[in-house]
């Protein structure tokens, strides 16, 4: 009985050990994944895929049902919207005229052409992270369709995050707003104004100003700055709160996602493309 | 024959709370029913086998969702084996047994798992951890706890009474 019982005890404290030395490994940033994680995510991702849509039209379905009111002025609003944008249409079509001729210009005079190219594809996003630690998903495309580590996320309306981990037709992907994320900024009105954010457990933006005494507001909208792997001019949110330090040492933001992270089904695969 | 039940129960629960129950979040904060299926089943099983229903869930999730292999796959491990290992001294049909045990690894859960992801370098505010997790998270566990070990318990008791007869 004694030994029996050491023995058991034996087993769990060199698992626990072996397990410690596997999270040393893989907490950093891998190549890839071993084929043991590719092939339990091969056959469970389908089967989420197949239970989030189901989910997913069964929430909207209800949510439509409760708020019928609601849709109708949100109707109304967005025809208003639909109006205000088509003159700025017309508008930014013509500032687009005088920006190809600009570039076509820069062109001539021999400029080196710093434009990146993105492929972008749709896809689902099948799962969420049930932690509440992280902010992460996976969607319904991997290595069959192309997508690369470190590929960028983004939703109709802003920034979501990066690949982090991908497997044969799913990968992991990891949210700006997650614990451990950070994107460089800058301010949409001044460019010059540039910082950081990153996300936190409670899954709020917030972040710093280089410049201490730069002039920011609320309403403020933050595009990437084109520093680290995510291109120049993704919109990330606006500021929705600053909070000046006493000794005017920092200067602290927190910042409204663009994106609406607890109810996001479909995004873009935005994957560079190797120019030889 | 128990233990496709519980391999098959894991997994669908891994489906469910990736998907479903992200529609039930209190506050932001998601339930954590794997924890709870795996206070329940210990309570059941024993050690031994506690453990590694608490290796095989966690190694699952981790696999799925997480951003290193092992974090999960550890802290389950040594839950389920501590539930078992106490389950001979448990009064089992008292419901105050699995609201106890599920709060309290709760609060073990949370607390192995932060003391990782600081030595992993990761942001910790403790002060909102406390106040916009780990409160909300161990009340809605404990309730879910209620209807999960009811589950687990008729599981087991169906099968104890065919062995006998």
């Amino acid at each position: 009985m004694r030994t029996a019982k050491d023995r058991t005890a034996m087993i769990v404290a060199i698992v626990a050990i072996i397990l410690i030395i596997i999270m040393g490994v893989t907490a950093g940033q891998r190549e890839g994944l071993t084929k043991i994680e590719e092939w339990v995510g091969n056959i469970i991702s389908p089967v989420q895929g197949v239970f989030s849509t189901g989910v997913n039209a069964l929430g909207e379905g209800f949510g439509s049902l409760f708020n019928f009111s609601k849709i109708n002025k949100e109707n109304k609003e967005l025809k208003k919207q639909l109006e205000e944008l088509q003159s700025e249409v017309i508008n930014l079509r013509l500032e687009r005229d005088e920006l190809e001729e600009l570039r076509s210009l820069r062109f001539t005079l021999n400029q080196f052409e710093e434009e990146e190219n993105y492929q972008s594809m749709v896809a689902n996003v099948i799962a969420k992270s049930p932690s509440n630690w992280f902010n992460v998903f996976t969607i319904d495309v991997g290595t069959m369709d192309g997508v690369t580590k470190d590929s960028i996320i983004v939703a109709a309306n802003g920034l979501v995050g990066k690949v982090y981990e991908v497997g044969g037709n799913w990968a992991k992907v990891v949210s700006i707003i997650d614990n451990n994320s950070s994107v460089s900024f800058q301010i949409l009105r001044d460019n010059s104004i540039q910082g950081i954010i990153s996300g936190s457990i409670s899954n709020e933006l917030s972040g710093y100003l280089f410049d201490t005494m730069a002039d920011v507001m609320i309403g403020d909208k933050l595009i990437t700055s084109g520093i680290g792997i995510y291109p120049k001019g993704i919109l990330i949110g606006e500021i929705k709160g600053i909070n000046q330090s006493g000794n005017q040492l920092t200067k602290n933001i927190e910042i409204e996602p663009a994106v609406n992270f607890k109810r996001i089904t479909k995004v873009l695969v935005m994957k560079p493309t190797v120019i030889e | 024959m128990k233990a496709t039940i519980i391999g098959i129960l894991l997994i669908i629960n891994l489906i469910l709370q990736s998907t479903l129950f992200q529609y039930f979040a209190i506050f932001g904060v998601l339930p954590n029913t794997a924890l709870v299926l795996i206070v329940s089943i210990s309570i059941f099983t024993g050690k031994g086998k506690g453990a590694i229903t608490g290796f095989v869930a966690g190694l699952l999730q981790d696999i799925i969702f997480g951003k290193m292999v092992g974090l999960n796959a550890m802290i389950y491990m040594l839950i389920g084996y501590t539930m078992g290992s106490i389950n001979e001294k448990l009064y089992k049909d008292n419901p105050i047994v699995p609201i106890l045990l599920t709060a309290a690894s709760t609060v073990a859960f949370e607390t192995i798992n932060m003391v990782f992801l600081y030595l992993m370098r990761y942001r910790i505010e403790l002060f909102n951890v406390f106040k916009n997790m780990l409160i909300i998270e161990v009340l809605y566990n404990s309730f879910l706890s209620i209807f999960i070990y009811l589950l687990i318990s008729k599981l087991y008791k169906t099968n104890r009474l065919k062995k006998r007869y």
